[in-house]
């Protein structure tokens, strides 16, 4: 049966691209928002995972991640970062976040690689 | 007979007056010998204050002569610590925005690789065609003429220009906004800018540049600091019959009033020990100087507000 995941990023370039490449996968039913603010209303209720993007204009991903938890609290989310700081992932991590990947992407492999390691 | 007592009395009158005019003489010159002995006295303590004073007087001038060579010395000294500061002020800089050029350079590369790791499964997936082929390279272009730009914009802000043009101080804004964009983003910073009264400026663009660059900046640390939510710094242009501002202003907490008199002067700093080096206001305001210009700052109902302004001509 297909996941539910659902991508937060601004750069419209990598929500298509992932979009398409895990749908290829046919293990997952991917839903794209470019807005968080959007997305923090939208978001269908059977999703299992959230990718979130740390770096958003409206939003950050850090500060948007407790509003997702509070709405969603089974959701796992998994954020998207190009800041590599111990600070930040410790700060997700507390806030509610199952895991994280750093950008750039190694691959899209290793992306979803980490999105079956977290939904395992 | 008679003129005999007349002569006697002659000689005897004077004989006394001879004799008191001697004792007179005698006294006058017993005075001038005193006069004379106190006049010498006087002349050779004169002499010898002279001496004196002309002693004084040389070591008054070598004094002076070593003060002024102190002085120089210290000149030179805080010169050479002015130069020495406004050189870690630029490091300083030139590090931040390296890194800020780093992080702007992540998204884009991060896309242009995910694309291009897509094209290979596309093909796989018999996808690709000439349509493909022009859509992706528009994309990927995009994305590189970005990185370009802010290559290009972090090259310039570095570059010891010193030639003074007419510039469009709106353009200078979006061009400090386009390098530090990402870095007020990742602290959740929003900038707004209020150009609708743009007016152009004779100067340095590039040093201009700095001005507004070490203003806003110091908006990000405060924020920071404070830990202020809802963070916002507003950048407005402002034309009336005699002059020209430019106004930003934040909503970080404002200036502690013990600190706001003499915010640029050199060396005063409101950051935690080690975090600032008190340059960046100085030499705001020495740009804003050479720029025909004034800077000020006042508290305003959250924060601070700093006001470039320049006389119309």
């Amino acid at each position: 049966m297909e996941k539910n995941i659902v991508i937060i990023d601004d750069e419209q370039n990598i929500l298509s691209t992932l979009d398409r490449f895990l749908t290829r996968t046919g293990l997952y039913n991917v839903t794209t928002f470019h807005n968080p603010l959007v997305a923090l209303e939208s978001i269908p209720l059977n999703t299992d995972m959230i990718l979130l993007d740390v770096m958003m204009p409206q939003i950050n991903g850090i500060d948007l991640l407790p509003k997702l938890k509070e709405r969603y609290p089974s959701v796992k989310v998994v954020i998207m970062t190009a800041y590599s700081t111990f600070d930040t992932v410790l700060n997700a991590q507390r806030l509610g976040a199952s895991d994280y990947i750093m950008k750039p992407f190694k691959s899209l492999n290793d992306v979803a690689n980490k999105i079956k390691i977290v939904l395992e | 007979m008679k003129e005999d007592k007349t002569v006697a009395y002659i000689e005897k009158f004077l004989d006394e007056d001879y004799v008191s005019l001697q004792v007179n003489l005698q006294k006058l010159l017993k005075d001038y010998e005193r006069k004379s002995k106190r006049l010498d006295k006087i002349i050779k303590q004169s002499d010898k204050q002279q001496h004196q004073m002309m002693r004084l007087n040389d070591e008054l001038d070598d004094h002076k002569h070593n003060l002024e060579i102190k002085v120089q010395e210290e000149i030179a000294k805080r010169e050479e610590k002015e130069k020495m500061l406004l050189q870690q002020a630029r490091l300083a800089s030139m590090g931040e925005m390296m890194d800020a050029v780093a992080h702007q350079w992540k998204q884009p590369i991060s896309t242009i690789s995910l694309m291009v790791e897509m094209m290979g499964y596309d093909f796989e997936d018999d996808l690709i065609d000439d349509k493909y082929i022009q859509e992706y390279q528009k994309k990927i272009d995009t994305q590189i003429a970005h990185m370009l730009n802010t290559l290009n914009e972090f090259r310039t802000f570095f570059r010891p220009s010193k030639d003074a043009t007419d510039f469009d101080i709106k353009k200078t804004i979006d061009k400090v906004l386009l390098l530090i964009k990402d870095e007020f983003m990742k602290n959740t910073i929003e900038i707004e800018v209020d150009a609708s009264q743009n007016f152009s400026l004779f100067g340095v663009e590039n040093e201009f540049k700095h001005l507004i660059i070490n203003i806003i900046n110091n908006s990000k640390d405060a924020f920071i600091e404070n830990q202020t939510e809802a963070r916002k710094i507003s950048i407005k242009l402002l034309v009336d019959d005699k002059c020209k501002k430019l106004e930003i202003s934040d909503n970080a907490g404002g200036i502690p009033e013990n600190v706001i008199e003499n915010i640029f002067k050199a060396n005063v700093t409101t950051k935690a020990e080690g975090k600032g080096t008190g340059i960046g206001l100085y030499m705001s305001s020495q740009i804003a100087q050479k720029h025909n210009g004034t800077l000020s700052v006042e508290n305003v109902k959250d924060g601070a507000k700093f006001i470039f302004a320049t006389i119309k001509r």
